[in-house]
């Protein structure tokens, strides 16, 4: 819209002609039209644009992820990991990762006048060899149910998942700088010496999928019949993760990611909660996980 | 005519009261009433559109305002609605005749009056099968599944747009009789047959991930999809829609 934009005359200025003449030429203007009055007034202001950007949607972009092969072909396979830590896969089309990125700098940035917005999709598949919930492990995968007289039936706790979490890099274009978002542990901590997990409260930007479940054929309203594992077959998984200044610093974002690990099982220890690694049930190609294609795409929004 | 100082000044002249006090008061007048129509566009420029009152649209569930819509429909309330998909829909469960289909109730159609950001929210509960006919050329009963997820206002739906942003149900209950007493032998739950799934589709109206249409004017984006199995019974869905004009 246009407007008169010229300092007042102050006490000790000096008269001139030439900015007498252009205070007066300010009011000369002839094109009183929709631009000044319609888009200027009204609906620029409502539409107010940042950079190009949206007022209420500053930016936000998705990106395709994993393999586009949404019918199976040749889906990529990720193996269990037989050792704790272990780094993280990237999901990406079995040639490279998939990442979103990079973005440019100062497009993606989150202050405290703004929302970071966060969502993602996979199509997997969890498949095993075997009763691998059977292996002795830490935590254990299965469980002892006693018999109304003596002994005990094994049976799986179907607790045992895969874990799809978030990573970004707030550090640069270049890409090479991935951290776990806040509140977003790596699955490294120790807290036993042995096992390596996080605790549930820092798996914010986590999904899980079932590794398998199973079922007991009844036997006298007993579980003492054969235990059969049910095909988890290919499905969607999803989660979303928010981030605001009150959770941490202002931040650019360069980039994200989506990473997974597993097998996975929770685990109690000194009456804190952990989802850690399971290792010791991983022999070779046993337990695997197959996936196609996602998305991965994020939004910020104005808030203040 | 537009407004016209009556007295310009001149360097090395002498600067009188009653020449600045002559701009001023003309100024005054033209602005106090004096402009004359043809310093206005001669045609209107503001339109009703251009103030936009917000409009509640019960039947989507949508309202819209100056910034965008906002809202969203579920499967229950007063009006249970739900809904379905079944191959033969889809094409019979036979890959090469594979079809896309729009599921009924789980779409909006919306007029965006500027370029916006789309983001669009789905969830559904589902029962998949039991299926086991054995009519020729469908896949293996434990890989029948069901895949579901958003479509954009394309028509008829493309095949090749659809694995931009799916969410996929492996469903079709195993656990099932043929024979006497036919029907489910365990509980879906626990047969892989029974899941919710939820995801989200993000569609940017501009820039180099522009992909889908989002322009001006209609917009229309709900759930679709495939199945290989039988018949799925969707008992539980909503679907949430918000678009911010950029």
């Amino acid at each position: 819209m246009s407007r008169i934009n010229r300092p007042p005359v102050l006490d000790g200025d000096a008269i001139s002609a030439s900015d007498l003449n252009d205070r007066y030429a300010d009011y000369t203007q002839t094109d009183i039209n929709e631009f000044n009055t319609r888009d200027a007034a009204v609906d620029l202001p409502q539409f107010e644009r940042d950079n190009n950007r949206g007022f209420l949607a500053k930016v936000g972009t998705s990106v395709l992820i994993g393999k586009q092969d949404f019918y199976h072909a040749a889906p990529v396979t990720l193996n269990g990991m037989g050792t704790a830590p272990s780094a993280a896969y990237v999901i990406g089309d079995g040639v490279s990762d998939t990442v979103l990125g990079p973005l440019g700098a100062g497009l993606a940035v989150v202050d405290d006048t703004n929302i970071l917005r966060v969502y993602w999709s996979l199509n997997v598949r969890p498949q095993f060899t075997g009763t691998p919930w059977t292996t002795s492990s830490t935590p254990s995968a299965e469980y002892q149910v006693p018999h109304t007289s003596a002994g005990s039936t094994g049976v799986a706790t179907n607790a045992t998942c895969w874990a799809l979490y978030l990573q970004w890099d707030v550090t640069s274009a270049a890409l090479t700088n991935w951290t776990e978002v806040p509140y977003q542990g790596d699955f490294t901590a120790n807290p036993t010496g042995t096992i390596r997990g996080s605790l549930l409260e820092n798996t914010a930007a986590t999904s899980v999928v079932p590794a398998w479940t199973t079922r007991h054929d009844a036997v006298d309203r007993e579980a003492t019949g054969a235990e059969v594992a049910n095909p988890i077959g290919w499905r969607g998984v999803s989660g979303h993760y928010f981030y605001t200044t009150a959770m941490g610093a202002s931040v650019t974002v360069y980039g994200l990611r989506l990473v997974v690990k597993g097998p996975m099982h929770p685990f109690n220890f000194n009456g804190r909660n952990y989802l850690v690694q399971q290792p010791d049930i991983v022999d070779g190609g046993n337990i695997t996980l197959q996936h196609t294609v996602g998305r991965l795409g994020f939004i910020i929004n104005k808030v203040k | 005519m537009a407004y016209s100082p009556p007295n310009t000044f001149a360097p090395a002249t002498t600067l009188t009261a009653a020449d600045i006090e002559g701009n001023n008061e003309a100024l005054r007048v033209y602005l106090h009433g004096a402009i004359p129509a043809a310093d206005f566009e001669a045609k209107s420029w503001m339109q009703t559109r251009h103030i936009q009152p917000p409009v509640y649209s019960p039947f989507e569930g949508l309202q819209h305002g100056v910034s965008g819509h906002q809202g969203g429909q579920w499967s229950g309330g007063t009006t249970v609605r739900l809904t379905f998909l079944s191959k033969y829909l889809t094409g019979g469960g036979v890959d090469q005749n594979r079809v896309w289909q729009r599921i009924p109730n789980t779409s909006f159609s919306v007029q965006l009056r500027h370029p916006a950001f789309c983001l669009f929210h789905y969830w559904y509960e589902v029962e998949v099968g039991p299926d086991r006919s054995d009519n020729a050329g469908q896949d293996p009963t434990a890989e029948r599944q069901i895949w579901v997820g958003p479509y954009v206002g394309l028509n008829p739906i493309q095949d090749a747009l659809m694995p931009l942003s799916l969410q996929q149900e492996a469903g079709n209950n195993l656990g099932t009789l043929r024979t006497d007493p036919v029907g489910a032998a365990l509980p879906y739950t626990v047969a892989s047959g029974y899941a919710q799934r939820d995801g989200t589709m993000l569609i940017e109206g501009t820039g180099p991930n522009a992909t889908l249409p989002t322009g001006v004017g209609e917009f229309t984006i709900g759930l679709c999809g495939y199945s290989t199995v039988d018949r799925a019974a969707i008992v539980n869905w909503s679907v949430c829609l918000e678009t911010f004009y950029i």
